[in-house]
């Protein structure tokens, strides 16, 4: 039985009009849909106003749900919306938010899942949806190191007090930001067109191995080789440095002096830990 | 003055990203910020780096869009722990939201939506209000919304549900002047008796913004200054009840901070004015 509509429980009320709000179609197919049809006519809820009508004022916010949550995306994959151009990246983003509601209190998630769901959509030519989705992915990547916090970088002198024989055992101690990002495309390449006010291609394959963080100027990233990833990511994960270097089977010595010279360089790590 | 003596911060202005780097260079002559409180939660990063370079020179303000007070979903713990850990990190006056709601069943429009507004919902609120107010261990400040819908399960006017609110839950009203002028146009009701019917000591703060006329509705956007008709209710409102701290709002199509500032202290003439009648009174 219908609820009477001056009595209809606030939870029923907001069952309705989020299931309108959310509904992708348009207003009339919104209401008109099973999540809301159980209320015959909008205006069993909504009073009219002056000038329009309950259905018309329920698709004022239908519309503006829809273009914040489109908004939000574009702002947060801009290398991406360059890549689809805007026709398809608005069908792209479309067919996301419909099938993947927000659980979220903030919009600064809103478009985590956009990477995953973009290997699978088949909206997009089969060629193109994984090199999108790294796109996606590296431009979530950029984001998140922004919100992790500052430290500064462990300095050369601070390296140099560290006793030659105390090397083996210690635990490099990283970023707070820094992250490991593996894509199985040049995303990064693809991205600076971006940056050089270009429209961004969809990124060619190529494995890419790439360490994430933040300093005082800004996201940096750092390409790295299969094995200073493997080695990395052991150091990340608390390992001593000689631990590492006998899990992770190097070419050379000086590769790894090379490796850690440069990681040392660019300052992905705030210290040295020697405790066993 | 307030029913909790929280202070007259004089003027403010809504913080923004694109506004931080001239604040901070500039060191503008402004009373208080006011932060979108979602903006600084969940990161541990850059944001909150700036809000703390703000927070040492300026009182700050913490109004969020997603505490979701009139939800049928229970109260989010995770959300309202950091909403309090930031309110105690930039030393928040106070901390606002909206009386509205903003999903249910788990998920969020992310859009500050309107409630009926019958005993229902006010006991619904009014319960909440005062939980949230408890956990926060100061009084919540609820702000009017704008709204393009009016229900049918309503039985009685928006004010007088906001005054009912504040005296059942405790909590404190961040009046929005332009939102009252948006919604009466709207629904059709008279915004100078809304505005004349709030009882002086609950209001907080009031915010002030610009607006989009579509001709047949009118739509909240923080997208321009100050329509006169809602400059002319703020007047009337500081005639009533005195110096009230007050905020410009802008959000879309935002213009350098000198602009903002400027149509944020066109409020100045009022709240003087209001102060040479209280006076002369």
């Amino acid at each position: 039985m219908r609820p009477s509509p001056p009595s209809l429980p606030l939870d029923r009320l907001q069952a309705w009009m989020q299931s309108v709000l959310l509904h992708p179609g348009t207003t009339e197919e919104a209401l008109a849909a099973p999540g809301a049809a159980w209320i015959a006519d909008a205006k069993d809820v909504v009073l009219p106003s002056g000038t329009l009508s309950p259905a018309e004022q329920v698709a004022i916010y239908h519309g503006m749900v829809r273009a914040r949550l489109l908004n939000t995306l574009r702002a947060q994959f801009p290398a991406l919306l360059s890549s689809l151009e805007g026709a398809a990246f608005a069908r792209v983003a479309e067919a996301y938010v419909a099938t993947t509601p927000s659980r979220s209190w903030t919009l600064a998630r809103t478009g985590d899942r956009l990477p995953l769901f973009l290997e699978r959509w088949n909206g997009l030519p089969m060629a193109e949806r994984e090199a999108l989705a790294d796109l996606a992915r590296y431009e979530l990547a950029l984001e998140e190191a922004l919100d992790l916090p500052l430290a500064p970088a462990i300095g050369e002198e601070q390296i140099r007090r560290v006793p030659p024989d105390l090397w083996e055992g210690a635990r490099l101690l990283p970023l707070p930001s820094l992250r490991i990002l593996r894509l199985a495309h040049d995303a990064p390449a693809a991205h600076a067109e971006l940056e050089a006010k270009r429209r961004v291609p969809v990124p060619r394959k190529r494995v890419t191995l790439l360490a994430v963080w933040r300093d005082r100027s800004g996201v940096r990233t750092l390409p790295l080789p299969r094995r200073g990833l493997a080695l990395l990511e052991r150091l990340l994960g608390g390992w001593t440095l000689g631990g590492a270097l006998a899990s992770v089977p190097v070419a050379s010595p000086p590769a790894v002096e090379r490796w850690l010279a440069e990681w040392f360089g660019e300052g992905i790590f705030r210290g040295v830990s020697l405790r066993p | 003055m307030n029913r909790w003596n929280l202070p007259d911060l004089g003027l403010g202005i809504g913080l923004r990203s694109t506004h931080v780097k001239t604040i901070l260079q500039r060191d503008p002559d402004v009373g208080f910020f006011e932060i979108i409180s979602e903006n600084f939660m969940g990161t541990r990063g850059r944001p909150l780096e700036a809000l703390d370079a703000i927070a040492e020179r300026y009182p700050v303000t913490m109004h969020g869009v997603s505490l979701s007070i009139g939800s049928t979903d229970g109260p989010d713990r995770g959300y309202l722990r950091q909403l309090k850990a930031l309110a105690e990190r930039c030393r928040a006056a106070w901390v606002s939201d909206h009386v509205c709601w903003t999903g249910a069943s788990g998920l969020n429009t992310h859009d500050l939506l309107p409630l009926p507004y019958n005993e229902e919902t006010l006991a619904h609120v009014a319960r909440r209000a005062r939980e949230v107010s408890d956990f926060l261990g100061r009084p919540l400040v609820l702000e009017n919304p704008s709204s393009y819908v009016a229900f049918a399960s309503s039985t009685m006017p928006e004010e007088e549900f906001l005054v009912r609110l504040c005296e059942e839950s405790g909590c404190g009203l961040l009046l929005d002047v332009n939102n009252v002028y948006v919604s009466a146009f709207n629904h059709g009701f008279d915004a100078e008796r809304y505005i004349d019917s709030i009882p002086a000591d609950r209001i907080v703060q009031v915010h002030l913004a610009g607006h989009t006329h579509k001709g047949t509705h009118i739509l909240d956007t923080h997208s321009d200054r100050v329509a006169d008709p809602v400059w002319r209710l703020y007047e009337r409102l500081c005639r009533r009840v005195g110096r009230v701290p007050t905020l410009l709002e802008w959000d879309d199509r935002i213009p350098p901070f000198e602009v903002v500032h400027a149509e944020a202290f066109k409020a100045a003439r009022f709240r003087e004015e209001a102060s040479r009648a209280a006076f002369a009174a």
